[in-house]
């Protein structure tokens, strides 16, 4: 086969002499070899720097979102420079998503891959296990087999995906084109139901149909034969028109949408955002409730990068409101000007006072205002430590009866401070959302006094509600620059959150050092945060080593700096060989005992004394590479 | 001179089924299950092993009721095993149901099941309990081996011995296999290295 006739016009950006050598190697060339040689300039293109700025923008845009496109070049080819995960597909890329329990699914599935790939076009099949429901916004060419299961759901593996296409923040897919093959059983009432789901949704978003979605009864083979012929057919029809195309390929790639100019975000100036979700990560025997929540609005993945944290800005509950009002007495409705404010004393005490935590300066001020002499209870440092660990605003202004007037009460209460969270997220990776990882302060059995009322406000914000939300940057904590450097990520608990935003910013630009993940909780099967995306990470080997300590799953309780102790010589050989250590987490036990635990193993693997060893560490943390966010 | 080589007829070769083909890579029904039991990001066993430890007596499962809402929690399935006991003719002494019962309250769900064909059936054994489970199976003078699997099973009959004369024969018989002498040296059978971790 012949890949003669190609007819160069238009608005040509190559010089004369090279467009002859060109069309001449387009006629010699056969069918195979001028689709080796389009994956082959789109990797030397996306190695070289473009002197055109749309197109440097097309592909900065294409790293982020178009990390499925490794296989652009053909197998065997080595580019000087190696080319970016994103480099840009000349010509049609499908993916074919297989969701069955059953084997069915899957053969088909496999099958249709190869005779696709067998025609040189470039494709893909992904168990929607594996899959990243966000993914589907790249797509351009998407078949999907799925099964239907029980009453009407689909497999277990495809909830994710299923799910997602039905939420509000599915992308609108217009450039999308698809097809649906369902599997199914007429013997239950909602045959091939998650087909037909599926199906709806993404033409609902938008996308457009190649074929009409064929819905098979348990004797499949013929219809899923017929189906996939004619989804071969299609998928060979849009390449046989694409491939004359050639470097137009790179233009029909969508624009990237600039990045709205927001301020930087602050307390004081907060942006307005939506949670997108907001559910529990742990399972049903854990001591602590730890929640996922996922915030977005436009623009808001510029605002960040993994490493900084973000602030919400909540309003004080009901409960700690009335409980104030009563203890001091005071009328919700009275108006209070401070501060050139106005605000109702409602409005102060929900969303501009501290209720929660205790200050000396605050005791003393409501002493004085009680007129009490609380001097005593000032000295004794004990007494004072249970008073703030155990008390709120209220109890203080209940102990210390007083005539308070409104505009008294303002000025004696703190201003309050937001609560942050370190980003779990990272926007190469989901985009305008940044997500969090939250423990709820006060699902502790024995700190169920002290409930935290930012976590309380958070438990009560449920999906599609709106929370103002700033960001603090943390410009000491971030990927290293150099993505060839190997990174050593420590995080325990909820500490895990900027690794996981770590993980994706690492992945989607195609970072190629190594990833090594410590985390600690107290049991596998309850605490064991994002346990499955690190399971998928690990499959990817976008990470590449995961230490696990669980304090309470053996007698003896086991922390991370046991694993670190027990890794010491490839923790240090890593170090050694300029890998970045990062912790986050617990500042109190957590920190200090993993910076013990590396000072050991620095001292043992590096043959040193504890002086030595001391400012090897000292070294590490003045060459930037040894960072800590702890809190 | 000319040797000549007789190939069956291929239309007659079935092909090995999924489980014959992991069963003859498996180095007599080893497997990877060393490593599966020692991995410890997960409650789970490789999928390989999920075929292989049946014949050790024991399946892999996961609670139904609760999939849906550990995959929202980002966490895998509550993976547990269930550990069939092997007893020949269906005879068990009062000190090893006790020691049974016991283990099913420290390490399994709380319940023992007897089966149909005369095994007790613990459930709800998470992977890091199995080998301890086991231990303390075999301390009784009971083990699961091929309790499970494509292998030969328990006789579904009575095991009075007062029945008849055959059952008091078969009886008899069992005793032999329940001696303290026969449950050592299926201890020490091949393949339970790979379980005794």
């Amino acid at each position: 086969m012949s890949g003669g006739g190609v007819v160069i016009q238009g608005n040509f950006p190559i010089p004369e002499e090279r467009r002859d050598q060109l069309q001449q190697l387009a006629t010699e060339l056969n069918r195979e070899q001028l689709m080796w040689l389009s994956g082959y300039f789109a990797g030397a293109a996306a190695a070289a720097p473009s002197s055109i700025p749309a197109f440097q923008n097309n592909l900065l845009g294409g790293q982020a979102r178009a990390p499925l496109a490794n296989a652009a070049a053909p197998a065997g080819f080595a580019p000087a420079a190696p080319a970016p995960a994103s480099a840009a597909v000349a010509g049609p890329s499908l993916t074919i998503i297989s969701a069955s329990h059953t084997n069915n699914g899957r053969k088909i599935s496999e099958k249709l891959l190869a005779a696709v790939q067998a025609l040189g076009i470039q494709a893909r099949m992904v168990k929607a296990g594996d899959y990243q429901p966000r993914e589907i916004a790249k797509e351009k060419l998407l078949y999907i087999v799925i099964s239907t299961h029980g009453d009407g759901d689909p497999p277990d593996e495809a909830r994710g995906l299923y799910e997602f296409l039905g939420t509000k923040r599915a992308p609108q897919l217009p450039e999308l084109q698809y097809s649906v093959l369902a599997l199914g059983d007429t013997s239950y009432p909602k045959f091939c139901e998650a087909g037909r789901v599926v199906d709806e949704r993404l033409a609902k978003l938008g996308a457009k149909r190649l074929l009409p979605r064929v819905d098979c009864d348990v004797d499949f083979e013929k219809l899923a034969k017929t189906w996939s012929d004619d989804a071969l057919a299609r998928v060979r029809e849009i390449a046989d028109k694409l491939k004359p195309a050639g470097g137009a390929a790179f233009a029909a790639a969508s624009p990237v949408a600039a990045a709205p100019a927001v301020a930087e975000l602050t307390r004081a100036q907060p942006a307005i955002a939506e949670v997108l979700a907001n559910q529990r990560i742990v399972g049903r025997g854990a001591l602590r409730e730890v929640r996922h929540v996922e915030l977005g609005f436009p623009g808001l993945g510029a605002l960040y990068k993994p490493g900084d944290a973000l602030g919400i800005v909540h309003r004080n509950p009901d409960s700690a409101i009335d409980a104030v009002l009563k203890a001091a007495k005071l009328d919700a409705a009275a108006v209070v000007t401070h501060e050139g404010k106005t605000h109702t004393l409602l409005e102060w005490l929900r969303d501009e006072r501290e209720l929660t935590r205790i200050a000396r300066p605050l005791l003393v001020q409501v002493a004085k205002q009680a007129k009490v002499d609380i001097a005593e209870l000032l000295g004794n440092a004990p007494a004072m430590a249970r008073l703030t660990a155990t008390c709120q605003v209220s109890d203080v202004l209940a102990s210390y009866p007083a005539e308070w007037t409104p505009q008294a009460l303002v000025e004696v209460l703190r201003p309050v401070t937001g609560r942050v969270y370190s980003i779990a997220s990272s926007p190469a990776a989901v985009g305008d959302e940044a997500h969090l990882t939250v423990a709820i302060v006060g699902s502790d059995t024995d700190r169920k006094l002290l409930a935290g009322a930012a976590s309380k406000f958070v438990i009560n914000t449920p999906t599609d509600s709106n929370v103002q939300v700033w960001i603090e940057r943390n410009e000491r904590f971030r990927v290293p620059a150099d993505g060839a450097r190997d990174i050593i990520m420590i995080g325990p608990g909820t500490g895990v959150a900027p690794f996981r935003g770590f993980l994706q910013e690492r992945e989607a630009t195609g970072a190629t050092g190594r990833n090594w993940l410590f985390y600690g909780g107290r049991s596998l099967y309850h605490d064991f945060l994002y346990q499955l995306e690190w399971q998928q990470a690990l499959r990817r080997k976008s990470l590449h080593r995961l230490d696990v300590a669980f304090s309470r799953d053996q007698a003896q309780k086991i922390y991370v700096q046991q694993r670190i102790r027990e890794s010491g010589k490839e923790l240090y050989n890593w170090l050694a060989n300029g890998a970045y250590l990062y912790v986050c987490g617990d500042a109190s036990a957590m920190a200090p005992d993993v910076h013990a635990a590396l000072l050991d193993v620095v001292r043992e693997q590096g043959g040193m004394d504890a002086d030595d060893a001391q400012s090897w560490v000292a070294d590490l943390t003045g060459d930037g590479r040894y960072l800590r966010d702890v809190y | 001179m000319s040797t000549e080589v007789l190939e069956p007829p291929a239309t007659q070769v079935k092909p090995a089924s999924p489980v014959e083909i992991i069963k003859k890579a498996s180095r007599g029904l080893r497997g990877t299950l060393v490593e599966s039991l020692h991995d410890p990001l997960t409650g789970a066993i490789r999928e390989a092993d999920t075929q292989l430890i049946k014949f050790h007596g024991s399946y892999m499962q996961d609670d139904r009721d609760l999939r849906a809402e550990r995959e929202q929690q980002k966490l895998e399935p509550a993976y547990s095993f269930m550990i069939r006991t092997r007893l020949p003719g269906g005879v068990v002494t009062p000190s090893q149901w006790i020691a049974l019962s016991k283990l099913a309250r420290t390490y399994g769900s709380g319940t023992l099941r007897l089966t149909t064909r005369q095994a007790f059936q613990l459930h709800g054994v998470i992977k890091k309990d199995l080998k301890t489970t086991m231990q303390g199976m075999n301390a009784a003078l009971i083990d699961s081996i091929a309790a499970c699997g494509d292998v030969n099973r328990n006789v579904m009959a009575s095991a009075n011995p007062v029945e008849s004369k055959l059952h008091e024969t078969v009886h008899d018989i069992t005793l032999r296999f329940t001696s303290p002498q026969a449950a050592m040296e299926s201890i020490s059978a091949a393949f339970m290295p790979c379980i005794v971790v």
